[in-house]
Order: structure tokens, then C-alpha cells, then sequence
């Protein structure tokens, strides 16, 4: 369409409660790319998302989403949280169908239903409809998060940490699921900012990386993801390419754990004790 | 799945032990009364009078009952459902304008705490009807414990739902009737049961005060002639009826927060 990238920061910087947790963020991120940002706890990854999805906003710097300055939350921008993008006193269908009320004004209310229902069964939870999320185990309740994110049709995800709290086996499955849906999405693909701290994780989904160092956060690496696509974590996995990638990865989270520690000690030092 | 069927195995098992030693409790209770009363006399028979007196005395003024309780209830009803709904909606107000209730707090923390029961003489000096003081009565004992109840409710809202709310940029009535009311129901509802309990004491106040019928009045009417088989069946009707609106509240309150449960 046009040349502008989908998502650009310039100098972006943010501080909380006095302490500068992001400085100097310079990124752009171009139509259906897939990035993953990780980095050590503390780095500033998820307010890093929450800059861009608009919940919280920048005191330096500026972000644009599609050429224009972000003032605040939009539905550009479907957000899925680690364990909590669904209200809990709705069912899981309704819960869509209020997301599509807002993206879709113009459909009708069996409309609404049918594409919560369609976009229910493409990540397995057809029959499920009518459920509370609270009646779902935490991946199933991921899963229709992601639908409901999905049904929205933004033509951005921003994904907090999505399978952070689950367990290795359903993560994996996840992994899968959305790989495939991402993957098969054609011209319709998503851009997706995922935020991790699983470096296997990032390498699987992701077709670039962004490594966050601490203290403040900053952008310490910019990594692209080769992997020959459609890709399945298998493949991935066991491939020579993924090791190099991984080991060059875990190097960068390691340079960037140890600038914190010697930041540290400097401090110490510093201070004369 | 074994798991569950375990669960509801135990459910349904402490459901039978609950109705089992609720009733036993309460036909000992009567038998207790019954054997102080009719079988020995060991208490003063005028001021205690056996179940030989009060069930006939029940029987002979169940239309007399029955008109008290639909005086009490034309009273009750009403001044509930307006306090409820004035509780909320004030506090939907309030809570929802964060300057609105740092002006408003400190007052409502000094008004809150104020004894309705205080205005009565001045409500029925001042108000044209009996009816009239007695509901205002009512209504502002209620309306109170609702509307604190609504703006902590909303204080109470978890950050995560606000963000999920302003992602989806939710507004004006969605945002209160999607978000805001179904996320401070749980806080709603306490308030609303206090407010129940208090609306009921008022109402009898108010009825033994000033009123020509009611329940209160019926209780009150029949201690000044010192009939008090009378006044012992009215008080059972009354806590009957009271029990019955509780079980009624409850039904709703599980209804509605039926989600919470399942968290």
C-alpha cells in the first residue's frame, strides 16, 4: 500500500515512579512482520507494549501507529493480556461478541455470534461458547483471548507474555496454534508485537527479535529470525540454524544481564561504600 | 472428571447434612419452648404463652396478618426499590467522576454513619403523610449502605478489566452497563443485604410509632392490650416473611453473581 512502516518509535522514553524504566527506544516495524521483544525481567518489555497498544503514554519521544501520533487506546490495536483479556462475568461467545460490537458496528447480532462462534472453533474451543471463562482451564482461556483478538481483526496484536503462565506442554500447543493461524493468514497476516521472556519462544514465532538490556531499557540487540516459513516448532527446532540463533540470543540476554550487574557495582562504587 | 463427580458427591452430601441439622435445630428449639411452656408451666404463662396459645391466636388473626402485611410491604417495597436504584445510580455517579468524589467523600463519610431512626419524629412533622415519613425513612437507611457499597465497588474495579475496557474503548452505557455495574456487583450486592436487614428494622420502627396498620403496629397494638399470644404470632409471621424476602434475595444475589463462583 504505502511506504510508511505500520509502527515507528522515535527516541521513545518513559519513566515510573521516578525511575527512567525505557530510554531512547528507536524501532519500526513494517506490515505483517512478526516480533517478538524479550529481555530480563525488569527490562521495561510489557510497558514497552502498553506504549504502543496506548494504556500508558510516552514522556519522551513519540509513537506512530499507522503514520499518526497514538493518543490513547484503539481498536487498531487488539491486545491480549497474559491471563486476563476476558470479563469474567460474560461467556466466553459474549465476550467476543461485545469486542465485535465495538469493531463492527454495522453486523447484526447473529452475525456477531456466527463469527464468534467461527473464530471459537479455529483455536479449538467449538462447543465451548457459552462457558465462563472461569469454567476454562488457563490455556483454553488464552485461546479464546486470542480469538477474541483475532475476530477484532486489528491489523495489530500486541501479545503480553500470552502463555507466560502456562505450562511447558500447553505453551508448546499454543505455540502451534498460533504459528499455523499466523502463518496461514495470507495477505490478511497480522503484524504482532510478542512480548517473552522464552527464547525458544521468540525463535519459534517470531521473524525478528528484539533484545531489551535494563537500566534503563533500552534496545540492545536486533536480531532477524531466517527460518525457512511456513515453519512448524518441530522443524524449528531441530534445525542448526535455530541452535545458532539461540546460542546468539541467550549471548545478547547474557551481555545485557552482566551490563546491569556491572552498572551496579559501578554504582556501588561509586557511592564510596 | 472424577475429580468433579467426587466434588458434587460432597456437595450434595453437606446440602443434605445442612437441611438435616437445620430443621433438627429449629423442631428443637420449638420442642424446648413447648416442654417451658404447655407441658410444664415453668415459665409465667401470661408473658410466655405455650404453642396452645399461639398457633389458635395465629390462625384467628391470619386475615388481620395478612392486611398488616400487605400495609408493611406497600411500605417496604417501594422505598426499597427506590433506594437501590437511587444508591446506584448516585453512585455510578460519583464513582465514575474521580473530582465529583474527592469533593463528595468526605461528606458522605460524615452522613453515612447518622442514625435515620433520629428523623422520624421530625419526618412525620414535617412530611403530609404517615406513609409518606415512614418510606423516606426507609429509603434513606437503604440508600445509604447502597451507595457506599456502589462507590467501593467501584474503587474496587481490578485495573486489568479498566485496561480491557479502554482497549476495546468502551463508553457511556457499555462501559457502565458492560464493565463498571457486573464488576462492582459483587460489593452492590453487600450493600444491598445490609441494607435489607436495616430496612426491615426501620419499617417495624416506623410502624410502631405513628402507624395505623402494618406488622409493627399489629405487635405494637396487641402488647398494649397484653394479649402477647398475639404479639408472639405476629413476631413469628414477621420473622417468616423476613426469612422468605432473605431467601429471595439470595436466589437473586446467586443468580446474578453466578461468575464468582466459578473464578
Amino acid at each position: 500500500m504505502n511506504d510508511t512502516p505500520l509502527i515507528q518509535l522515535h527516541d521513545v522514553g518513559f519513566s515510573y515512579a521516578g525511575e527512567r524504566t525505557l530510554h531512547g527506544v528507536d524501532l519500526t516495524v513494517g506490515e505483517s512482520e512478526f516480533v517478538a521483544i524479550i529481555g530480563p525481567s525488569g527490562c521495561g518489555k510489557s510497558t514497552l507494549l502498553r506504549l504502543v497498544s496506548g494504556l500508558l503514554m510516552p514522556d519522551a519521544g513519540e509513537i506512530l501507529v499507522g503514520g499518526r501520533p497514538v493518543t490513547g487506546p484503539g481498536l487498531d490495536r487488539a491486545m491480549v493480556f497474559q491471563d486476563y483479556s476476558l470479563f469474567p462475568w460474560s461467556d466466553v461467545s459474549d465476550n467476543i461478541v461485545l469486542a465485535l460490537e465495538q469493531t463492527h458496528p454495522a453486523l447484526s447480532k447473529g452475525e456477531r455470534r456466527q463469527i464468534a462462534e467461527e473464530y471459537l472453533a479455529m483455536v479449538g474451543l467449538a462447543g465451548n461458547e457459552r462457558k465462563l471463562p472461569g469454567e476454562l482451564s488457563g490455556g483454553m482461556r488464552q485461546r479464546a483471548a486470542i480469538a477474541r483478538a483475532l475476530a477484532m481483526n486489528s491489523p495489530i496484536l500486541l501479545m503480553d507474555e500470552p502463555f507466560g503462565a502456562l505450562d511447558a506442554i500447553t505453551r508448546a500447543r499454543q505455540q502451534d496454534m498460533l504459528l499455523d493461524i499466523w502463518q496461514t493468514g495470507g495477505s490478511l497476516k497480522k503484524t504482532v508485537l510478542f512480548v517473552t521472556h522464552d527464547v525458544d519462544e521468540a525463535l519459534i514465532l517470531a521473524s525478528r527479535v528484539i533484545v531489551l538490556g535494563v537500566r534503563p531499557g533500552h534496545i540492545a540487540a536486533d536480531i532477524a529470525v531466517n527460518l525457512p516459513r511456513p515453519r512448524s516448532r518441530e522443524k524449528s527446532v531441530n534445525s542448526g540454524q535455530f541452535r545458532a540463533l539461540r546460542n546468539r540470543l541467550l549471548h545478547e540476554l547474557d551481555l545485557a544481564v552482566t551490563r546491569q550487574l556491572e552498572a551496579a557495582s559501578e554504582v556501588r562504587e561509586g557511592s564510596g561504600i | 472428571m472424577i475429580q468433579e463427580t467426587i466434588k458434587a458427591k460432597q456437595d450434595k452430601r453437606d446440602r443434605r447434612t445442612a437441611v438435616i441439622g437445620t430443621a433438627a435445630v429449629f423442631v428443637g428449639l420449638v420442642a424446648s419452648y413447648a416442654a417451658l411452656t404447655d407441658a410444664t408451666h415453668a415459665l409465667d404463662p401470661v408473658l410466655f404463652p405455650g404453642w396452645s396459645v399461639i398457633l389458635p391466636e395465629l390462625a384467628k388473626s391470619s386475615g388481620e396478618l395478612l392486611k398488616g402485611l400487605y400495609y408493611s410491604m406497600r411500605l417496604l417495597l417501594p422505598s426499597l426499590a427506590a433506594a437501590i436504584l437511587a444508591g446506584i445510580a448516585v453512585g455510578l455517579l460519583v464513582g465514575m467522576h474521580p473530582k465529583v468524589k474527592l469533593v463528595l467523600m468526605p461528606l458522605f463519610r460524615a452522613l453515612n454513619p447518622f442514625p435515620p431512626t433520629m428523623l422520624i419524629p421530625y419526618a412525620i412533622a414535617v412530611l403530609p403523610s404517615f406513609w409518606l415519613s415512614s418510606a423516606s425513612i426507609i429509603f434513606i437507611g437503604v440508600f445509604w449502605p447502597v451507595l457506599m457499597s456502589t462507590l467501593h465497588g467501584i474503587a474496587m474495579l481490578e485495573p486489568r478489566w479498566i485496561d480491557n475496557a479502554r482497549c476495546l474503548q468502551l463508553t457511556g452505557r457499555k462501559l457502565i452497563f458492560k464493565v463498571v455495574l457486573p464488576g462492582a456487583m459483587p460489593q452492590i450486592f453487600s450493600g444491598i443485604g445490609s441494607g435489607l436487614i436495616f430496612s426491615f428494622i426501620l419499617l417495624t420502627v416506623a410502624e410502631m410509632f405513628g402507624a395505623k396498620a402494618g406488622l409493627g403496629f399489629f405487635v405494637q397494638y396487641y402488647a398494649d392490650f397484653a394479649e402477647y399470644g398475639r404479639v408472639l404470632g405476629g413476631i413469628l409471621f414477621m420473622s417468616t416473611v423476613v426469612v422468605l424476602i432473605m431467601t429471595v434475595f439470595d436466589r437473586i444475589q446467586r443468580r446474578v453473581l453466578h461468575w464468582t463462583q466459578k473464578r
